[in-house]
């Protein structure tokens, strides 16, 4: 569509205000304004309504606050529940940020877009100033001569007398464009062309997708396999890096586990007075708790021979087992704490090693409990029932 | 217009509502007082806390006015020289309701600060400590409420501030910033004693920034339909309702942050602040109160066309008023009231007291303004825009 | 009496529009000078030093840095702050300030808003290495996946990041170039014929300067203020939940949202003067960024570097107010303990220094603003570094107490995103308008409208 009009060039934004509102006055059909920069307060001076770009913006704001409340609260509490430090399923005050992120996000962008529709601008849009010197310092009224009775020669003079620069009629071609006509019919019909070739690959691109059916039986591709297949040996299988061939390896020996105290003595009665002549019981007889765990360590894993008493009349040894010699009477009475803690640690002819069982703590108490029984007044009343 | 006709523009009957609110509410609190003496202290403190916080909310928009150097405000500049004015009232008053009340607070009983680690507590809050400095922060408030208010009334009509003007200023804001926020820890933090939160002070601070620009607005309407016609314009009004949304989100902000951290993390002496109070009957009002302050004038205030209509503006600067007494009332009452809220004739008559002895006071500071004389007034009516422009 | 202000001009010389545009486009199509050129390769140089340690610290592994079981984090993410912050001034100088009206924006706020697009960029690297393999970051993106349903945890502050950072950099990006956008129609007008008009022709949109369009243009642009206002704010105080968030004495404190974003703001003015103190030596601009520009830039850093102060007392205060052992201990492990000096080097530059700005003198002496303005970016950076290892380095446990020292990998990196920045900023001074000429023009002539006005009836 094309519409005859008066173009008016101005220098200065005081003359083109003045101009307006002449041209208003004297009620004639502004068509549009060109200018450098944002004049304040022309859209008041031309009458114009606000933009309603607003509604986008409002619009735009509200959908990415929605969306990213509900995906928060549909990943987090209906989809994938997880305790994240016992915060419940729907974390609304944590949820705020993101569904803020996201409402800024959608508001903005969808107002750029939309002035992008409304105004007609698109990346690469060819166009020509309507005056040269639009985008410097020069101002340009468009006046529409909207019917026959527009007279042109009185509406020339009354923007001349506003300061008006220039002054002339021109044909324009589209409404919001002072461009002339679109670009050559050679190109367009090119442009065409590429657009049904485009149009053709898009069709035989979902035809494709529709016609090759998925195998569920064959895995898919993996183009980066990350953690899913784990380049880790499993413990039980072979090894081709280690002599032995085999992955999990013994421990280098002589290695402590964690919290245990090394204990250099070798499993032999020589080796058991040694330790009677070096080793003490780092607990005292006065250490009423340690006796106490000495008393529950001896009940448990000691009465079922040596008896409740320590006299070597447990219920094994009764069952026929040989029975252990006294601990209250005879030898044990006259060897010293390191000598017993060797002898349980490692046994002694039918008594099995007790180092398995037993803590080094727990050994020195039961010793603790055996030099009790060994006094006088040891109380006998500990007594393991049949 | 002279200045009676502030006087006259509010109209007998509303200063006779006025004067009727604050008899009827001084009754109430004298009959709460005997009733539940208990609930008597603490809505004092709430009254006396609300009513400092709108003088030096008027003292803080003089002082942003005397720094940026914007302008746009000074068709009504009478409203926030007469709310700073009411300083000077109010900051005795607040201080006889702190030295009355010390033996009031929680840590004034022997033995409430005894852990090792609360040493500094134990010294920071010696009951003489706290009195003196009570005292201090309210007088140089005081003082420069005087100064600073007096500066702002010689003022040249539509000339910028002096330069002794922006140092008096510029003074405020450092000094402010430094009181305030041990003023709220002493007072109102300490409630609490074993509660503390870095934010408190300045989510006060949006507290009072709101609430004095409602009042503002409220006032500046109100002008506008007697003898500032023509200083208050449409501009004007966006501009407040603007700035009041804006101030009602930052309120928000800090309330956010203090709430969202304490909950997240869930430290046990910090969440058992937001425990009691989200739990219960105060959990109605606790979400009132963001609905009220912020949710509510958010919605309305964001058309334009509301921040232009002196109606609209007038209903949200109520209800942020309220909200403000609503925020104060459940940093103190939860402290000292227990497990539920209650409404009886302390709160409501120390409400009402507050109606209608502030309003009173703010109409009769408003009556002291220069700029009401005529000679201004005729300079300031139609130049409108010389305000609505930034400087250049 | 009162002796009302008269400011000078904000733009000096007595520009018409058609000087703003002659000028301002004047170092895009004259060749580069001497000082362009040797500062460009001096940036692009350390900027393939960076990318050198980067590749190296990929391809090696996070193990290159000095991070230990005990300060899990330090460099990457003092960085990553440090970077964020520079960004925050770009923001509120092109939003903040344009809401409130203040027309002295106008000069700075293009380069201020390129600066943050940079600085984000340079921000967003550290996250990304320090995920070790940087090429599946899109896994931070809640997408439906065959992974079992297994979405991002919405509950870690961490993840608010992602959103946060990735909004503030396209919001910025947008921002920037929707106010690029006029300016880009006149440079394109002006240019000879080449791919560089064709460049600028196809970025400008097809903007004829209709009023039409500017009438719109200028409601998107408030929006647009009106949206980055909020987000600004949002994305620091997200920044600080990433500590705050934490139960560790020192991160945990309900103030730090406001104070970081304060922090921010502070020290990205500082990054702005840095900048336009040399670039308007360098392009020519002095006419354009003048003492109107450099003094509420002044007043703005000591506002915001005091508010900053306030919240290291506050923090120190409230510490000894909790009667909590740790908290008190953090403080003073921060004050006294071994990287106490760190402590006193952020208090020197961030509290103390910019008190001088308090004096109108120094405002207007260019050389010692300039060095302020630097000494601000020190401290800043160290205030980030002593609030994450201080608190790190000395935790619950005295068996894991432990020293954290940045390796030279590390520094590299840091260096490289110094680099980065400044190669990408000299470009922008070279390739686009360094100011908004349309806003400038707006600003001058709307003056000298009202001027002729007052005196024509």
């Amino acid at each position: 569509m094309s519409k005859r009009t008066l173009v008016a060039v101005f220098e200065h934004e005081a003359d083109l205000m003045r101009a307006v509102a002449a041209v208003r006055a004297a009620d004639l059909k502004i068509d549009d304004v060109y200018a450098p920069y944002a004049v304040h307060g022309l859209d008041r001076a031309l009458g114009w309504r606000p933009s309603r770009l607003g509604w986008a913006c409002a619009l735009g704001g509200m959908s990415g606050a929605i969306f990213m409340l509900w995906l928060q609260w549909w990943t987090s509490a209906v989809s994938w529940p997880l305790n994240v430090g016992g915060k419940p399923w729907n974390s609304l005050p944590a949820f705020v940020p993101v569904a803020f992120e996201g409402m800024v996000l959608a508001a903005g962008l969808t107002t750029v877009f939309a002035l992008l529709a409304v105004a007609r601008l698109r990346p690469g849009k060819k166009t020509r100033p309507i005056v040269p010197g639009v985008a410097d310092d020069r101002f340009a009224l468009v006046l529409e001569e909207a019917d026959a009775a527009f007279d042109a020669a009185a509406a020339s003079k009354l923007l001349r007398n506003c300061r008006a620069v220039e002054v002339s009629e021109r044909v324009l071609e589209d409404e919001f464009s002072p461009l002339g006509a679109p670009a050559g019919a050679a190109r367009t019909r090119l442009r065409r062309r590429l657009n049904y070739l485009l149009l053709l690959l898009l069709a035989v691109v979902v035809a494709m997708v529709f016609l090759t059916l998925p195998d569920p039986s064959r895995p898919n591709r993996e183009f980066f396999p990350d953690m899913a297949h784990s380049p880790a040996y499993s413990s039980a299988s072979a090894n081709p890096n280690f002599p032995d061939g085999k992955t999990l390896q013994s421990p280098v020996p002589g290695v402590l586990t964690q919290g245990q105290s090394p204990l250099h003595y070798d499993a032999t009665d020589a080796e058991a007075l040694r330790a009677g002549r070096e080793l003490r019981n780092p607990f005292s007889a006065k250490d009423a708790k340690a006796g106490a765990r000495g008393a529950l360590v001896f009940q448990t894993y000691c009465t079922p021979c040596h008896g409740g008493g320590g006299l070597g009349d447990g219920a094994v040894a009764l069952r026929g087992y040989p029975a252990p010699p006294s601990l209250v009477t005879g030898d044990t009475t006259k060897m010293p704490d390191g000598q017993l803690f060797h002898i349980i640690t490692y046994g002694r002819v039918n008594m099995p090693a007790q180092s398995g069982l037993l803590s080094p703590e727990d050994r020195w108490a039961a010793i603790l409990h055996i030099r009790s029984l060994q006094t006088p007044t040891a109380p006998k009343s500990i007594e393991a029932k049949p | 217009m002279n200045r009676e006709a502030v006087y006259s523009c509010a109209s007998p009957k509303a200063v006779r509502l006025l004067w009727a609110s604050a008899l009827l509410g001084g009754l109430a609190l004298a009959l709460g007082g005997v009733l539940q003496p208990q609930r008597l202290w603490p809505n004092l403190l709430l009254l006396g806390f609300l009513a400092v916080g709108f003088g030096l909310g008027g003292l803080l928009q003089i002082a942003f006015r005397d720094l940026t150097g914007a302008r746009w405000s000074d068709g009504f500049r009478c409203v926030r020289e007469a709310l700073g004015a009411t300083l000077p009232w109010t900051a005795p008053i607040l201080a006889a309701i702190l030295i009355a009340g010390v033996a009031s607070y929680p840590w004034y009983r022997p033995g409430m600060l005894a852990e090792e680690t609360d040493w500094f507590k134990r010294g920071w809050l010696e009951p003489e400590f706290f009195t003196v400095r009570a005292i201090s922060y309210l007088a140089i408030w005081m003082i420069f409420a005087l100064a600073m208010v007096r500066a702002s009334r010689r003022e040249a009509a539509p000339g910028g501030p002096t330069r002794a003007g922006v140092r008096l200023s510029a003074a405020f804001l450092v000094v402010f910033s430094l009181t305030f926020w041990l003023a709220g820890t002493d007072w109102i933090m300490s409630l609490e004693p074993h509660w503390c939160s870095t934010a408190f002070a300045v989510y006060n601070f949006g507290g009072i920034l709101s609430s004095s620009l409602a009042a503002i607005t409220l006032a500046a309407v109100w002008l506008q339909r007697g003898p500032l016609k023509n200083a208050v314009t449409r501009e004007h009004l966006r501009d407040l309702g603007t700035l009041l949304l804006g101030f009602s989100c930052f309120w928000m902000y800090i309330w956010f942050c203090q709430y969202m951290l304490i909950w997240y993390t869930n430290v046990p002496e910090e969440a058992a602040y937001y425990a009691s109070r989200t739990h219960g009957l105060w959990a109605p009002l606790f979400y009132a109160n963001v609905a009220i302050n912020w949710a509510i004038p958010f919605a309305v205030l964001l058309p334009r066309a509301s921040k232009e209509s002196g109606g609209i503006l007038v209903k949200v600067s109520l209800l942020v008023l309220a909200g403000r007494w609503l925020d104060v009332y459940l940093m103190i009452l939860p402290s000292t009231n227990g497990d539920a809220p209650a409404i009886g004739f302390c709160e409501l008559g120390a409400f009402a007291l507050g109606v209608g002895a502030g309003g009173l006071l703010f109409l009769q500071a408003l009556r002291k303004s220069r700029q009401l004389s005529t000679r201004e007034l005729s300079c300031h009516a139609g130049d409108a825009p010389v305000c609505a422009e930034a400087p250049r | 009496m009162a002796e009302a202000h008269h400011p000078p001009p904000l733009v000096a010389g007595n520009k018409s529009s058609a000087d703003v545009t002659r000028d301002i486009c004047a170092p895009l199509e004259r060749g580069p000078t001497g000082w362009w050129w040797s500062a460009f390769l001096t940036s692009a140089s350390v900027l393939a030093l960076g990318a050198a340690a980067v590749a190296y610290q990929v391809a090696t592994g996070i193990g290159t840095w000095g991070l230990n079981r005990t300060v899990g984090w330090a460099f990457d993410i003092t960085n990553f702050v440090f970077w964020i912050g520079i960004g925050h001034a770009g923001t509120l100088i092109s939003a903040i300030l344009f809401l409130f009206r203040q027309q002295w924006r106008t000069s700075v706020n293009r380069s201020a808003e390129a600066m943050t697009i940079f600085a984000v960029m340079c921000a967003g690297l550290f996250p990304l290495i320090h995920m070790g393999r940087p090429w599946l970051a899109y896994w931070v993106v809640p997408y439906p996946n065959f992974r079992g349903p297994l979405w991002v945890n919405f509950r870690s502050a961490l993840m608010w990041d992602v959103f946060a950072i990735s909004t503030y950099f396209t919001i910025s990006l947008v921002f920037w170039y929707v106010g690029l956008i006029p300016d880009l129609a006149t440079a394109s007008a002006r240019a000879r014929p080449g791919w560089r008009r064709r460049l600028l022709e196809f970025f400008s949109l097809g903007w004829n300067g209709s009023y039409r369009t500017w009438h719109r243009y200028e409601l998107v642009y408030l929006l647009l203020a009106g949206l980055a206002t909020p987000l600004v704010v949002s994305v620091h105080t997200v920044v600080s939940f990433d500590f705050a968030t934490a139960v560790l004495p020192g991160w945990h404190t309900t103030v730090l949202p406001p104070y970081f974003v304060a922090g921010a703001i502070f020290s990205g003015m500082a990054m702005v003067l840095t900048l336009m103190l040399v670039a308007r030596k360098v392009m020519g601009l002095e006419d354009y960024i003048t003492q109107r520009h450099i003094d509420p830039m002044c007043k703005l850093t000591l506002l915001t570097g005091s508010i900053v102060g306030l919240a290291y007392l506050v923090e120190l205060f409230t510490a000894l107010y909790s009667g909590n052992a740790y908290e008190q201990f953090a403080a003073m492990n921060r004050l006294w303990g071994p990287y106490g000096w760190c402590y006193w080097v952020m208090i020197g530059c961030n509290v103390a220094v910019p008190q001088l700005l308090w004096f109108p003198r120094i405002r207007r002496a260019l050389p010692a603003v300039f060095v302020i303005s630097v000494l601000v970016n020190v401290g800043m950076w160290f205030e980030r570094f002593v609030i994450i290892v201080t608190s790190l380095h000395r935790d619950f446990l005295p068996s894991s107490w432990t020293m954290y020292l940045p390796t030279s990998v590390e520094l590299a990196t840091l260096a490289g995103s110094f680099g980065l920045f400044f190669t990408c900023f000299l470009l922008f001074c070279r390739f686009l308008p360094m100011i908004a000429m349309g806003e400038v023009k707006g600003v001058l002539e709307h003056g000298r409208g009202n001027v002729a006005e007052e005196v024509a009836p």
